[in-house]
C-alpha cells in the first residue's frame, strides 16, 4: 500500500518540485501538499493522518515550529515522523530543531538526499 | 536571601534553556523541547519525574517542580543539569555554543551558576570540552 507524506510549504513550488520528482522515480509515496500550517492541522484534525510530514519553518501565520508543537503534544499526532525541509541553516535551529523532530534538512536540498531520508524513517 | 535548594537552581537552568528556545523558535515549540529533554533524562534521572512544564502561555511559571527534589544528592542533580545543557547545545558550533553558554548563564544569574559549581557543573569548563569535541570531530572528518 502507497504510503502518504505530507509536504506543508507555503511554496507551492516545493511541493509541485518534490510532487513531480517523486512521480518520476515512480515510487510507493503518495505526495499530499498544503500551503500552510494551518491547512496542515485541519487535515490531521480529519482524521487524514500522513505517514510523514515534511514541514518547512517559516510560514506566515502559523510557524513549521508551532506545528511542530502541536503534532508532538497530540498524543495521536505525536508519533508521525515529522522532517523539517527549511531555509533556516543557523545552527541553533537545527540543534533545537533535532530535539524534538526526527530530520532535519536545509534548503537548497538534493532531492536524492530527502528520499534517502523519508525511506529511512519510514522503514524503521 | 535565602539558600538556594536543588529545586531552584533546577528550575533556573530550565527557565533559562526555555528563554533561549523560545526567543529563537517560539513559546510552544520551545516547551516541547524542554519537555522532549526531560522525558529523555527521565530514566537516567528518575527524580525528573518530579518536574512539569507549564505550556500556559500566560503563566508566570514554565517549569514547575517539586521540593522532593531538594533530598537528591547535589552531585546527582549536577549531572541532570549538565546533560540538560549537553542535549540542549548539541552540535553547536564553536560561537554558537559559546553564545549559548553565555545567554544561559546570563538568564539563570550569578547566584545560580555559582551555586552549579557546588553540584560540580562548571559551564564555562562544559563549554571548553564541547569546543573540544567540536574540534576532535571537525578533524576526524577532514582525514
Amino acid at each position: 500500500m502507497a504510503k502518504t507524506i505530507l509536504v506543508v510549504d507555503d511554496d507551492p513550488d516545493i511541493i509541485y518540485t518534490i510532487k513531480k520528482s517523486f512521480e518520476n522515480l515512480d515510487t510507493n509515496y503518495k505526495i499530499l501538499g498544503v500551503e500552510s500550517g494551518k491547512k496542515c492541522l485541519k487535515l490531521l484534525k480529519n482524521n487524514k493522518i500522513p505517514d510523514l510530514i515534511l514541514l518547512d519553518i517559516m510560514m506566515p501565520e502559523l510557524s513549521g515550529w508551532d506545528v511542530a508543537a502541536e503534532l508532538k503534544k497530540n498524543p495521536k499526532w505525536k508519533d508521525i515522523p515529522v522532517i523539517f525541509l527549511t531555509a533556516k541553516t543557523d545552527s541553533f535551529s537545527k540543534t533545537l530543531g533535532n530535539i524534538v523532530v526526527d530530520e532535519y534538512i536545509t534548503k537548497p536540498f538534493e532531492f536524492m538526499e530527502l528520499k534517502e531520508c523519508i525511506d529511512r524513517l519510514l522503514c524503521s | 536571601m535565602s539558600e538556594l535548594e536543588n529545586s531552584d537552581i533546577l528550575k533556573e537552568i530550565l527557565k533559562a534553556v526555555y528563554t533561549v528556545a523560545a526567543r529563537r523558535t517560539t513559546h510552544n515549540f520551545a516547551v516541547v523541547v524542554l519537555s522532549t529533554i526531560i522525558k529523555n533524562l527521565e530514566q537516567r534521572y528518575d527524580f525528573l519525574k518530579k518536574v512539569s512544564i507549564n505550556s500556559e502561555i500566560d503563566s508566570e511559571d514554565v517549569v514547575i517542580i517539586s521540593s522532593d527534589i531538594n533530598s537528591i544528592f547535589p552531585s546527582e542533580i549536577g549531572r541532570a543539569i549538565e546533560d540538560i545543557v549537553q542535549i540542549a547545545s548539541m552540535n553547536l558550533k564553536e560561537k554558537a555554543g559559546q553564545y549559548f553558554i553565555k545567554e544561559i548563564e546570563g538568564y539563570a544569574g550569578d547566584e545560580v551558576i555559582s551555586k552549579l559549581k557546588d553540584c560540580g557543573v562548571d559551564l564555562e569548563l562544559f563549554m571548553l570540552h564541547q569546543h573540544y569535541l567540536y574540534r576532535q570531530q571537525q578533524r576526524e572528518e577532514k582525514t
